[in-house]
């Protein structure tokens, strides 16, 4: 719930995207809202087919949406690339893909300098050797090329590249699922300084649940294009009311092998985008379902900035 | 814990250019002896006006079909030419040929596979569909009626060459952009606002030309084949240029009694052919930043 | 006329029966060294391990990049490039792996062990459908009708828990999720009765829910088929769920081993120590997670004594001395000078 009148830093409003592909028409994002304030991290979970990096797409301009609203500090999302890019930038989730190999690192960091701001010669210069030692890389790396570093140096470079634009907005798309576990660590951990030192704003795109809990403050749960659950971290993950959300929480397996059985096996598998069930997408195997959540579409339940979309949700007092 | 304390230090510092060249000489054998062919056919053909022992156009008829000796070591043509000296004269016209039949066909078909494969719709329509009408031609037909349209000729022969080579390099250029634009790095491009023409250019055109290099620098055998073809036919080089092709295509009547007349050009040819392709094979992994690499 | 169902059993039985007279140790690594020697410089990818796995139990292989837990995986199975050259001892199944002949290394690949890995996709020919390939993988081993082939496919789809084998069988491997796909892909591994399973990375690419249905799956075959697993994978969570023991691997050595619930509960040897603290842990909350500094060893140059020394905060004069093995407990040990564990 947002009080103060400052706009949110990210209105999404009624975002849908379908696209046309042979086996017919596949609805990727269905009519879904969210918000980001200035400085907090918001994450979106969920597993295939969910939709989260359609949204991530549709932000950047990379897809365009069929319907819906995004506004970038109660202003329109400009269409222009270049204004686009200075609202929001993204780290892509493969480092090894995201960064031309045939250009220097230099170069890499240099030219959203050079578009956005015009910057060349020594201005340029130092602004590349700032950036770079922000996300702890320096001088000596400038003249080599991306094949010449580990996983965890080329995704710094990443978002030294994507905190070139001085965007509002970080868009992280599964930025460490790429990397090996301790340098994971070590990448989250800059993201969190990062945030801390400049006051930047994140949409983290995640599946990985621990990853979230870490990183943001609040989360949005999404299923087959629709969000299912929403509110803070504390909210979602501490009192799940979707079983969804419940089912996912309970699949993550648990490092303590003491609690390995109470690893929750769901059944069945996500279906189809061609093929979305009627009524509540999840009915199909959820274990609380009843007939009418097989016809009818949940509406969605707001208490104290937690929604979620349920017909049965769980610790319902009512 | 600050960020420097996170800072990983660079692996050790990358080897000498030494042993790197030592260590690409034993891997690849074949491209290192293929240039070094090259390299001999090139100095063979800057340096023919002093390796040459005789004037290669110096008509002496007394000295006519003389087989291969120690003072003709690939003996004398039918007008009593040194046939040495007109092969490494002959490598001049082969590797010019070569060179620029390749390079205009090159600079005329990469352009239009870079917009053809990124702006595709009918763009690429169009432009795909124009270059089928040059490769729908048989391989000499389209080459020997521009030269028959145009006049013989070497200009004309290579303009000819150039203009009906262009469409594989147009069609080989596109699928490689088609599969460049949809990496991730020109989707960051994009999402940064760099503009079209510059993602065409800083990011496209780098990673895309690889396989066009590496064909051009195969069809370049090609060419020069296809030069010698030609003048063998009439249509290329005329005397008194000389030609490896024209050399063969003149002594032909020779094959059986005087065979070395036609014979060393041959070989010249071959030879020449041969160490390009190698070079050609060997050449991608030299363009690309990421040898050695596992 | 021979009945072949009645010969099948006989095997089978024959099988068994040897299975008696030893500890059943389905898979006995001595000493393994892998390297590649290279012009200027010998990677040593591993650098001499012992691993020990029976009928039944999981063994989960956990590292990093670089830690060398991929090759010795293929190594079991001779499945190391050309390149490589392998030292100690490796036998599955009773048979010796390294040094041993194609036709040897051909019947025993899919009959005495077989292995999965992270993509099943690629692991299948998207030009056949799943039966073919399936059946293809049975006839190799076993010479069945055509009937009875694909009895035996079906029959294997259902001990994955595929629902609707015949729609399957008849299926391309685009048209299923990736889930399904490694279900396909465990099915065929287990087609032939193989005594031990190397699973590479398996449930890496998958959805969390999906990756649960393995873990419970492969859990159930160990169970029912008492088939032993190798299971490699970086993920402790899925390590703590799956294995029945585990081997943490580091720079080509194992650097500490033993039961899942003690080397979890009381890691011994600093990198294990460590790593468990990187790996951010739900219901943790926003705890900052530990990180080690440095990086990976380069594998042509590795430090002298113990690879992990110069990252080490606990390191030592003592550590660039090869360290020796200390127990820690039940068939629990680590390779290190000073263990966090005293003992």
């Amino acid at each position: 719930m947002n009080n103060n009148k400052q706009p949110a830093l990210l209105s999404v409003h009624q975002l849908h995207k379908t696209y046309a592909s042979r086996d017919g028409l596949v609805t990727a994002i269905d009519h879904i809202s969210l918000e980001v304030q200035v400085g907090e991290t918001v994450a979106l979970v969920g597993e295939s087919g969910c939709g989260k990096s359609t949204v991530a797409a549709t932000l950047l301009g990379l897809l365009s949406a069929d319907s819906g609203q995004i506004l970038v500090e109660g202003r329109p999302l400009p269409t222009d690339a270049k204004a686009r890019g200075r609202s929001l930038s993204m780290v892509f989730q493969n480092p090894y893909a995201s960064l031309n190999p045939k250009m220097k690192i230099k170069a890499i960091v240099a030219e959203p300098l050079k578009v956005a701001f015009g910057l060349h010669g020594s201005a340029l210069h130092e602004r590349i050797l700032q950036l770079l030692g922000n996300v702890g890389m320096g001088e000596e790396h400038m003249e080599r090329y991306p094949h010449e570093f580990s996983g965890g140096q080329l995704q710094r470079i990443a978002i030294a590249r994507a905190l070139a634009l001085e965007s509002k907005l970080l868009i992280l798309d599964e930025p460490t699922a790429a990397l090996d576990v301790s340098v994971q660590a070590q990448v989250l951990q800059l993201l969190k300084t990062l945030q801390a030192a400049n006051g930047l704003s994140y949409l983290f795109i995640s599946h990985d649940l621990a990853t979230v809990e870490y990183l943001a403050q609040r989360v949005l749960v999404m299923y087959l294009g629709r969000i299912v659950e929403a509110g803070s971290v504390e909210q979602v993950f501490g009192r799940p009311r979707h079983p969804y959300t419940r089912a996912l929480l309970n699949s993550v397996p648990s490092i303590d092998p003491e609690r390995r059985d109470q690893l929750q096996i769901l059944s069945g598998e996500i279906p189809s985008p061609l093929n979305r069930p009627a009524g509540c997408h999840f009915a199909p195997r959820c274990p609380r379902a009843s007939e009418r959540c097989r016809r009818e579409v949940p509406a969605e339940t707001r208490e104290y900035g937690h929604r979620f979309s349920c017909h049965h949700p769980l610790n319902d007092e009512s | 814990m600050s960020i420097q304390d996170i800072s990983q230090s660079m692996p050790s510092r990358a080897p000498s250019w030494r042993i790197k060249a030592l260590a690409f000489a034993s891997e690849n054998k074949l491209f290192v002896f293929g240039a070094l062919l090259l390299l001999l056919i090139i100095l063979a053909a800057v340096f023919a006006p002093w390796l040459a022992p005789y004037e290669p156009n110096k008509i002496v008829f007394s000295q006519k079909l003389l087989a291969p000796s120690w003072a003709h070591w690939m003996g004398t043509d039918e007008f009593g030419r040194d046939i040495l000296s007109r092969v490494l004269y002959g490598a001049r016209t082969s590797l010019v040929i070569g060179v620029s039949v390749t390079l205009i066909a090159m600079l005329i078909g990469i352009p239009i596979g870079l917009v053809s494969g990124y702006f595709g719709g009918r763009v690429d329509t169009l432009l795909m569909r124009l270059s089928d009408v040059f490769l729908a031609f048989p391989p000499l037909l389209l080459p020997i009626a521009i030269t028959a349209a145009l006049g013989s000729g070497l200009a004309n022969a290579m303009l000819a060459l150039a203009v009906s080579w262009f469409p594989w390099y147009a069609r080989i250029m596109r699928g490689a952009v088609v599969r460049v634009r949809s990496e991730t790095y020109i989707h960051a491009a994009r999402s940064m606002g760099v503009s079209h023409g510059r993602i065409l250019l800083r990011h496209v055109l780098p990673n895309a030309t690889t396989p066009v290099i590496v064909q051009g620098s195969m069809d370049f055998g090609y060419t020069i084949l296809a030069a010698a073809s030609l003048s063998f036919i009439g249509l290329g080089a005329k005397p008194p240029m000389i030609e490896w092709g024209l050399m063969a295509a003149a002594s032909r009547s020779q094959l059986l009694e005087n065979p070395w007349t036609v014979l060393f050009p041959g070989v010249a040819i071959f030879v020449l052919v041969l160490a390009v392709n190698l070079v050609g094979d060997g050449l991608r992994d030299v363009l690309d930043p990421k040898k050695g690499t596992r | 006329m021979i009945d072949e169902s009645l010969q099948y059993s006989a095997v089978l039985r024959l099988a068994d029966s040897s299975n008696d007279e030893e500890q059943a140790l389905v898979l006995e690594v001595e000493g393994l060294t892998v390297s590649f020697p290279g012009l200027f410089k010998t990677v040593k990818a591993v650098r001499g391990i012992d691993l020990k796995l029976k009928r039944g139990e999981i063994l989960g292989l956990v590292g990093e990049s670089g830690s060398g837990k991929s090759m010795t995986a293929m190594s079991c199975l001779g499945l190391v490039p050309e390149t490589a050259r392998l030292g100690g001892i490796i036998r599955v199944a009773g048979q010796q792996v390294n040094g041993a002949s194609a036709s040897q290394l051909a019947a025993l690949r899919g009959g005495g062990a077989a292995m999965i890995f992270q993509n099943p996709m690629k692991a299948l020919n998207p030009f056949f459908t799943v039966g073919r390939q399936m059946f293809d993988v049975i006839s190799c081993h076993r010479q069945l009708s055509k009937a009875q082939t694909r009895a035996e496919a079906l029959s294997s789809l259902e001990a994955v828990s595929m629902p609707d084998p015949p729609l399957v069988l008849a299926k391309y491997p685009h048209q299923l999720s990736g889930g399904q796909l490694q279900r396909v892909v465990i099915a065929m591994a287990l087609a032939c009765r193989p005594k031990l399973l190397i699973a590479d990375e398996p449930t890496t690419a998958l959805d969390v829910t999906v990756q649960a249905q393995i873990i419970a799956l492969l859990r159930k075959l160990a169970r029912e088929q008492d088939l032993a697993i190798l299971f490699i994978t970086h993920n402790l969570g899925v390590v703590a769920s799956l294995c029945d023991r585990v081997a943490v691997m580091y720079a080509g050595e194992v650097v500490e081993s033993g039961p899942v619930d003690q080397v979890f509960k009381r890691p011994a040897h600093p990198y294990t120590m460590k790593l468990m603290g990187t790996v951010p842990t739900l219901g943790q909350g926003p705890q900052p997670l530990g990180f080690i500094p440095g990086q990976v060893p380069n594998m042509a140059a590795p430090p002298a004594g113990c690879a992990f020394n110069p990252r080490c905060e606990r390191a030592t004069g003592r550590c660039v001395h090869a360290a020796p093995r200390v127990e820690i407990g039940e068939g629990h040990w680590a390779a290190c000078h000073n263990t966090l564990v005293k003992v």
